[in-house]
């Protein structure tokens, strides 16, 4: 069956890029298009062609529209392919008409129905795409973003942060409750129900713009639409803001440190005051400012809250007000939720010197991220951390040096 | 994912399709039960769908009945994705399961719900008939949309589901539905005995499976791999909705119509936080015709009973907005 038709090669060219492009095809996909192939579809014109392939294996308008602009660039115009003269007369169509006599009932029921359907005629003429007059638009390059992170990777993990709560009608059986209540009573009384479960997970995702995160800027919008689309969540809220969220921070409670050149804030934390004055931006250009404390209440509360930001691990250099500024930030957070991290584009050698990468020492010792890690909990954007990240997120114990 | 026949013994076209009456009666297989005895056949009408696919949409279709997967229908809203399901259903003359879905289904729901609770009160009754019923587990069964269409299939039956809107549910929906979409086959937990499967020798009876998905949530990689997707897209040309809106009878007003379509296109080029669509159309155009508003209401400033077709009040300043430009450039 398969020998007598000749199927396009460039398909194949097709396949693999499109597998490099990190579509997830596998060997079975590309069966499925011989299979339709050789059933009659795609043969009418490129174009059918074009849409077979994407209706196989683009499953969204950006993979539709990337497997279009490598379609037409490895189509190859002067190779003609032709179908078999009579494609499907494999053992599908003859088991199903012999089929079709050994219920004679349901024939006739079904003649007396007038049925639409019609029978396509698949002795096609040869097919050339030069005979063609088709003005295929030639794209040299077609850009796929690689961030550290791939779409589904963020997918997969954020699908995990999850909050079930009952909602509805009771219409589940509670067999725990049930049981437990008649072993109490000694007697069949009426069964207790619940409702179904539901997630209600809310989260709020902060994210530091412009300064030494510019370069991170498409990096956190991916993460950001990634973790919106993927993540089943009842409600998510983004919100930008510039270095810290809250910024004027008592800085008095600076004084018994100021004869030190780079201050620890452990000895006055306690005294350090809750912050949550100010504005946050609704906006990534940082346009429409929103009073912070409003957007806590209405996001915050008992909600899970992601900080994206390098908290100034670029520079590398110490900055005691943003230190101040951000842990009197934490301590109003506190107020809403204790369910939150952040989130560092850059590499943890920049921020954290642990004993994996003792010759950064001396540069992450002394900066502003470093002492911020101290206090909160602070994994690198990549895989392993955001894995980490939702695990503390769900409630998985994290040591932190010094609690707020 | 494993190798299943190909079957292009049936086709969907819409050549005749405006030809068909406007209902047609078609024998529905009462399966909802789980019955030992032969199911009964009724006669039962359906009524048209007013439809107008374009050729790629009907490839499509067909290509998904030929190889037996579901056919995704990704779209904005109102573009018509749901109304497809029923206008192939009609066209073919098979029954339509339909499935909504909720943000609380389960994949569960869509092959049969077993009803223990009301089994176990008529167990405790003191009730001779229903006691004795309640020694039957059949009797507290009832199969959902998916079940029944394959239900029906073992019967020598085909059927049309319709999953509408599978991006309410939770994550884990669409990934248990990936062994019955696959095998069209199920077996009811609770009673091992009681199996339904689509027999592989007939692809032709395989359930012809519409799932629509409105971009809300992205679905899981393996279950997007089974099946063969498709992007509708808004009706790009006033030629085409033209035709859409005269496939809905109660639209008479042609004029009315054009106008309105102009409306809509100017609308839609706006930056609007929900564009409207087909439907808001159909119901705007409707409206408008039945309560005979003058075509020239259209030009004013503020459009007649705009509610129906912008639902936000930022997107209503907006068409507002536009219009006084447009009055004042004139």
């Amino acid at each position: 069956m398969t020998e007598s038709a000749k199927s396009p090669e460039f398909l194949w060219t097709l396949f693999e890029q499109l597998r490099r492009r990190g579509f997830p095809l596998g060997i079975d996909d590309y069966q499925e298009l011989r299979i339709s192939l050789q059933a009659g579809f795609g043969w009418s014109s490129s174009e059918a062609l074009k849409d077979l392939c994407n209706s196989l294996w683009a499953k969204s308008l950006e993979e539709q529209e990337i497997l279009t602009s490598l379609f037409n660039q490895f189509i190859d115009k002067k190779e003609t392919w032709q179908l078999p003269q009579s494609p499907v007369q494999g053992d599908a169509d003859i088991t199903e008409s012999s089929k079709l006599e050994e219920k004679p009932e349901l024939q006739e029921e079904e003649k007396n129905e007038p049925i639409v359907t019609t029978k396509i005629d698949r002795t096609l003429p040869e097919i050339s795409l030069k005979d063609l007059d088709v003005q295929l638009v030639e794209r040299k390059f077609i850009f796929v973003p690689q961030f550290p992170l791939t779409y589904r990777e963020i997918a997969q993990t954020w699908r995990h942060l999850r909050y079930p709560v009952e909602v509805g009608a009771l219409t589940e059986l509670d067999v725990e409750e049930t049981i437990k209540r008649r072993c109490q009573m000694g007697v069949p009384i009426p069964v207790v129900l619940k409702a179904r479960r539901r997630n209600q997970a809310r989260l709020l995702v902060l994210v530091d713009r412009y300064g030494s995160m510019t370069p991170c800027h498409r990096f956190c919008e991916e993460v950001c639409k990634a973790i919106r689309q993927a993540g089943r969540l009842e409600e998510m809220a983004i919100y930008y803001f510039h270095n810290v969220p809250a910024e004027g921070a008592d800085e008095e409670v600076l004084e018994p440190l100021s004869k030190q050149l780079f201050p620890v804030l452990d000895s006055i934390l306690p005294e350090i005051k809750p912050l949550s004055t100010g504005y946050i931006y609704e906006d990534p250009d940082l346009l429409s400012p929103e009073v912070l404390e409003e957007v806590l209440e209405k996001y915050a509360n008992s909600a899970f809250v992601v900080i994206i930001s390098d908290a100034g691990a670029i520079s590398g250099t110490y900055n005691v007000t943003r230190l101040l500024d951000t842990i009197s930030f934490f301590k109003a957070l506190r107020t809403y939720t204790s369910s939150y991290v952040w989130l560092n584009p850059l590499p943890q050698a920049y921020w954290n010197n642990n004993k994996n990468n003792k010759n950064n020492k001396t540069k992450t010792k002394n900066n502003t991220a470093h002492q911020i890690a101290r206090h909160v909990p602070m994994f690198p954007l990549d895989q392993e951390g955001i894995q980490q990240a939702v695990n503390v997120l769900r409630g998985k114990k994290y040591n932190i040096e010094k609690s707020l | 994912m494993p190798k299943r026949p190909i079957d292009t013994s049936t086709t969907f076209s819409l050549k005749d399709y405006d030809k068909l009456p406007e209902s047609r009666s078609i024998n529905y297989l009462e399966v909802e039960s789980v019955e030992e005895d032969k199911p009964k056949t009724e006669k039962i009408t359906i009524s048209k769908e007013p439809y107008l696919p374009n050729d790629k949409l009907v490839e499509a279709v067909n290509l998904a009945i030929a190889l037996g997967r579901p056919l995704l229908l990704q779209g904005e809203p109102g573009c018509g994705k749901t109304s497809l399901a029923y206008a192939v259903a009609y066209a073919l003359g098979l029954p339509l399961e339909v499935s909504y879905i909720k943000s609380t289904s389960r994949a569960q729901d869509l092959l049969y719900i077993y009803d223990a609770i009301n089994r176990l009160y008529d167990a405790e009754l003191k009730n001779e008939q229903r006691n004795e019923q309640s020694q039957d587990i059949r009797n507290y069964i009832r199969l959902g949309p998916l079940g029944k269409a394959i239900a029906r299939a073992q019967y020598g039956r085909r059927s049309v589901v319709l999953i509408d809107e599978i991006d309410k549910a939770d994550l884990d929906f669409p990934n248990d539905l990936l062994w019955e979409l696959d095998k069209l086959e199920f077996c009811i937990t609770e009673a091992r005995d009681i199996q339904y499967a689509v027999d592989k020798e007939t692809p032709e009876l395989r359930p012809i499976v519409f799932i629509t998905h409105n971009e809300e949530k992205a679905l899981p990689v393996a279950f997007l791999r089974r099946c063969i997707f498709h992007y509708v897209k808004f009706p790009e040309t006033e030629k085409q909705l033209l035709e859409i809106l005269e496939l809905h009878d109660r639209i008479t007003n042609q004029g009315l119509s054009q106008k309105a379509i102009k409306v809509l296109l100017e609308l839609r080029k706006l930056d609007l936080s929900k564009k409207p669509g087909l439907s808001e159309l159909l119901d705007w155009v409707g409206y408008l015709q039945a309560v005979k508003t003058p075509i020239e209401k259209l030009d004013e400033l503020e459009l007649p009973y705009i509610g129906a077709l912008l639902k936000q009040d930022i997107d209503r300043q907006r068409a507002i907005n536009r219009q006084r430009a447009d009055k004042g450039d004139s």
